[in-house]
């Protein structure tokens, strides 16, 4: 590298060099001086103007790390936001259920259902409860709210539910305001209201009626709740009237409930048969 | 005052403007590139020794009034223009490559950054976790680039 060898043509560079640094060290040496100070806040009041709008721009990839943390941070809180509300209702249903315990004059054994099936006309539900527990084909299965169906096949820890929404069930029921008596099931097409028929005419029924099980049939045990009246339609050509029933229990949110240990009369059952041998 | 002499004024606030706003920035473990120096060698074979003093000695107070430095790159690049001033001339008289383009700029942002150390170790301004001659290299090495990339761009 070639540097510049002092001439005397070449004074006046040399000066104005040496001036210029004697100004520069004199400017830094002095830089806390009040004449300084002053310049000094005007400068960093022009940067931070010039810099204000491109701060977002400075920050781009830490607003990035920033938002990536966030995000997992949200995902992180809406999953333990989601468990404690499935948390809290089921700590709702399980307090519902231990108050009907109480209240109710049935044996009751307490089940949680395990498997659903509920995309079809043979719907189906296994419960955590099987022989072992005492639990028996044709055992009524139910939640504080009311009817949910009846146990059909039974194992040692588990048994199988045929709910109301299932297009062979079939419960004996009254309308609890008239006492009148009917048959209820599912027309197998709406999976939201259940069908009640053979009530006459002649009865008024009107919507917000409350239906329960009868206790007739000698298969449920009467004043189980099964759900409300929604309309009534006279069927033609008949004397009756066909009763749609919106269910108290939601089929589909249902998760623990009861079985009623209910045993059917022998003696009315041995009546039955006798009756139904005079007549063949 | 001439077209030319507004442009290249106008030019190198734009140049401090840059490092203020934009490459003081872009550090990279803590290097920095500085711009502004690219552009004073750039300029230095348009002008007479003394005017390009004057211009790298005002552009680097406005520097140092952004950086809140106040005379040390005033100093500093004064020093580093005056010392490579007749090297940088006769070179540019011929049409460089690009690696005698970048040496060129290397050596002298070597000795910016090792006056600008020197002057700022007395007065403390020079304050990194990492030795100071890495910031040295790096900086060179990182303005040496930067130099480099400009001279590609507007020759394009």
């Amino acid at each position: 590298m070639q540097f510049r060898v002092f001439k005397v043509e070449n004074a006046t560079d040399y000066i104005v060099t040496a001036l210029i640094l004697v100004l520069a060290l004199a400017i830094a040496i002095n830089r806390h001086q009040d004449g300084l100070n002053t310049l000094r806040q005007i400068s960093i009041i022009v940067v931070s103007v010039l810099e204000e709008p491109l701060s977002n721009v400075r920050v781009y990839r830490q607003a990035l790390r920033t938002n990536t943390y966030l995000q997992e941070q949200n995902i992180l809180l809406q999953d333990e936001l989601s468990r404690l509300r499935s948390i809290e209702q089921e700590n709702n249903e399980l307090r519902k259920l231990l108050n009907y315990q109480t209240n109710s004059e049935f044996d009751l054994q307490p089940v949680r259902f395990v498997t659903k099936t509920l995309n079809g006309i043979n719907n189906t539900f296994t419960i955590n409860a099987g022989s072992n527990q005492g639990v028996d084909v044709g055992m009524p299965v139910i939640t504080s709210d009311g009817l949910v169906g009846k146990v059909i096949i039974t194992a040692p820890e588990y048994a199988q539910v045929m709910p109301y929404f299932n297009s062979l069930f079939r419960v004996s029921a009254r309308v609890q305001q008239t006492r009148s008596m009917g048959i209820v099931s599912w027309s197998g097409e709406d999976m939201s209201q259940l069908v009640m028929d053979f009530v006459p005419k002649t009865v008024p029924v009107d919507s917000g009626f409350v239906v329960e099980t009868s206790g007739f049939g000698n298969e449920f045990p009467g004043g189980i709740p099964i759900g409300t009246v929604l309309s009534t339609k006279e069927e033609e050509g008949k004397d009756t009237q066909k009763i749609y029933l919106s269910p108290f229990t939601s089929l589909s949110e249902v998760a623990e409930g009861f079985v009623i240990k209910f045993q059917p009369d022998s003696t009315l059952d041995s009546l039955s048969t006798q009756t139904q041998a005079l007549f063949r | 005052m001439n077209n030319q002499l507004i442009r290249h004024i106008l030019f190198g606030i734009f140049f401090v403007l840059l490092d203020v706003l934009f490459f003081q920035h872009l550090s990279i473990f803590s290097a920095t590139a500085d711009p502004l120096l690219c552009y004073l060698l750039w300029i230095i074979q348009k002008y007479e020794r003394v005017p390009i003093l004057i211009m790298t000695a005002s552009f680097a107070l406005l520097q140092d009034a952004f950086f809140d430095f106040w005379g040390i790159m005033m100093f500093s690049k004064t020093l580093t223009i005056f010392l490579v001033y007749t090297f940088v001339r006769r070179r540019s008289e011929a049409q460089l490559l690009l690696w005698q383009i970048f040496l060129i700029i290397f050596m002298s942002a070597f000795i910016h950054n090792i006056i600008l150390f020197v002057l700022s170790s007395f007065f403390i301004a020079f304050a990194t976790s990492y030795s100071p001659f890495a910031i040295i290299i790096g900086n060179t090495l990182y303005t040496a680039l930067i130099g480099l990339l400009i001279y590609i761009f507007k020759n394009r």
